[in-house]
């Protein structure tokens, strides 16, 4: 047995014919400490993170009190952090749907219903903008738009005359996860859109003119044809939304309301962001949060994935 | 020629609303970005009055107040220099990893190439506070090389995901003639994979460039001192003392200055980022 392992081991590595000199020095100076240094601020951040949630750490002093499992089950026994979890499934199911349907609608638009190739790359170039722009500078834009008296918001309510409609306290306060949930998907179309274009201009035009002939219209030719090819870009787009969302939702919460009014708009990501940089500074308790929030969303993308596949099976 | 007769009365209104739609979803990005424009030439009393009118005269002041007091000079050198020194090591270390991994045949390549791999998906932001504590530890918070650094090696991932791809499609039979011509690993590597590769590069270094120009939370935690904020830092920095000190023009001034280059840069290479358009339709001929 060991003999014929031993063997194995060494045919495999007369698979590898010897580096030449020059390529062992070119992978010693860059390929290796690429990776090395690579490793220090992921691996070990990550590693350091699960080690860290086991203790109470000001982080700023080296005493550490183990704790065991005491940070998890304070977290979990903290209604804030079902709040910040149930708004960030707030977010993301309704980003998921709006993303996903106005991406669909624009992308179909303006691959089939030939419009002109200037009218096109305009929409392209101008749908994209949001995806180029600092969150901290749309962010604010929207909180000015969105800002009572001087915003853009209720002053189109007052010309229209809608005074009711007008909220007393303000959008920001009265109306705080509607407006974050528009921007953050006013923020994300852009990107997706042009996946999606280009994986509809993948599909052969005479799989559409054989529709047409058959006397399929346009919205026949959506479900039947384009929908069915382009299944796989959309899964990835909605795995895509659900796994980074749940970090990345924090990028536009933390500049617009800082999670506030009174924690109305918490969000997972900012409520370990808090813990761990606030004056309290209960690092061991936010890092237990961060490997939460990890092990929720490859959870969730696990899940959404055999779902998904299997619907896919059927 | 048979698409056009196609469109009877029917899909024409159907094309009216779905343009409505277009025309409705692009008004909401242009808008925001005209408003700011014009919002950065008022004076604070006529944004007060109304938010909607076009300026009655162009306030420079504003700028100037942005750029000099508000030190958006000092900033923007800020952001140019992490920009520039994370851009440069994040494009060196991108493509000699891409190429390695690509064309050298050893070991360890697949356990990297797979390392890499399951390293992209592990949200970054959320390891932001242990490594805040790793860097501050070793007296590295509040550097801007620090920070730069951090840029260009948390966003390899994703780069060499796309590039090696690209550099295996190379054929390696240039590689062996400049081998027989007795080159070294780095003529073959400038002379003979960058120049296949250069397209993916530079699109790659366009988004690189932009996403740390716009980066705010990284940004937030790591710097502290003022001299050394990015222009992002800037922003928020200059909308949280608004409170307290009231000049919309220089706000808007401010964002429109940050907002700028990186436009500038949107536009002059939006065909190599809004290629995946470009290589469909190559596709479809």
């Amino acid at each position: 047995m060991q003999t014929a392992s031993v063997g194995a081991v060494q045919q495999k590595t007369r698979k590898y014919p010897k580096l030449s000199a020059s390529k062992k020095w070119f992978l010693w100076i860059f390929v290796i400490p690429t990776l090395l240094l690579f490793s220090f601020v992921t691996i070990v951040p990550l590693v350091e993170s699960i080690y860290i949630s086991f203790f109470e750490w000001s982080g700023y002093t080296p005493d550490m009190k183990f704790l065991g499992f005491q940070n998890y089950i304070d977290i979990l026994g903290d209604p804030l952090f079902y709040k910040s979890a149930i708004n960030d499934f707030i977010i993301i199911f309704f980003k998921e749907i709006i993303v996903c349907a106005i991406v669909i609608l624009f992308a179909v638009t303006l691959t089939r219903l030939k419009l002109t190739k200037v009218e096109n790359s305009i929409y392209r170039f101008i749908f994209y903008i949001p995806n180029i722009l600092s969150s901290i500078v749309f962010t604010q834009l929207w909180v000015y738009i969105f800002n009572p008296g001087i915003g853009l918001a209720d002053g189109l309510l007052r010309a229209a005359g809608l005074y009711d409609w007008i909220p007393e306290q303000g959008w920001m306060v009265e109306h705080t996860m509607p407006v974050l949930i528009w921007v953050i998907c006013w923020c994300t179309v852009g990107s997706f859109m042009i996946v999606m274009i280009s994986s509809i201009n993948n599909i052969s035009e005479e799989t559409y003119e054989a529709a047409e002939i058959d006397g399929a219209n346009q919205w026949r030719q959506l479900v039947h044809i384009t929908l069915p090819a382009v299944w796989t870009q959309l899964r990835y787009m909605m795995v895509t939304i659900l796994c980074s969302s749940l970090a990345a939702n924090m990028n536009i919460v933390l500049p617009m309301t800082n999670g506030g009014p009174d924690n109305a708009s918490m969000v997972m990501g900012l409520y370990v962001y808090q813990f761990g940089l606030s004056g309290a500074s209960e690092v061991g308790y936010s890092n237990a949060g961060a490997v939460l929030l990890m092990i929720i969303a490859f959870g969730l993308s696990f899940l959404f994935n055999v779902v998904l596949l299997r619907r896919e099976e059927k | 020629m048979a698409i056009k007769k196609k469109f009877s009365l029917g899909s024409f209104s159907l094309r009216l609303l779905l343009r409505i739609f277009l025309i409705a979803w692009g008004i909401t990005v242009v808008y925001p970005l005209f408003w700011m424009v014009i919002s950065s030439f008022k004076s604070s009393v006529e944004f007060y009055l109304d938010p909607w009118t076009l300026p009655q005269s162009l306030m420079w002041e504003n700028y100037e107040s942005a750029w000099v007091s508000s030190k958006f000079s000092e900033y923007f050198l800020n952001s140019a220099l992490v920009v520039t020194g994370s851009t440069a090591l994040y494009l060196l270390m991108l493509t000699t990893t891409a190429y390695a991994i690509g064309k050298y045949k050893f070991r360890l390549q697949k356990p990297i190439e797979i390392f890499y791999f399951f390293a992209m998906m592990i949200p970054t932001i959320l390891l932001t506070i242990p490594l805040y504590f790793m860097m501050f530890n070793l007296g590295l918070t509040d550097n801007r090389a620090a920070l730069g650094a951090i840029y260009a090696l948390q966003s390899l991932p994703g780069g060499l995901y796309l590039l090696i791809g690209f550099v295996k499609n190379i054929n390696n039979a240039f590689i062996e003639a400049a081998e027989i011509d007795g080159a070294g690993e780095w003529y073959i590597f400038t002379r003979v994979i960058l120049p296949f590769v250069k397209p993916t590069v530079l699109y790659l270094a366009v988004v690189k460039i932009m996403s740390t120009w716009n980066e705010y939370v990284l940004a937030l935690t790591y710097l502290r001192t003022e001299s050394k904020f990015t222009v992002p830092i800037g922003v928020s920095y200059l909308t949280n003392t608004m409170e307290y000190r009231v000049d919309f023009g220089a706000m808007f001034a401010a964002l429109t200055i940050s907002v700028l280059p990186i436009f500038i840069l949107f536009a002059v290479f939006q065909k190599h980022i809004l290629s995946g358009v470009d290589a469909g339709e190559g596709v479809k001929g």
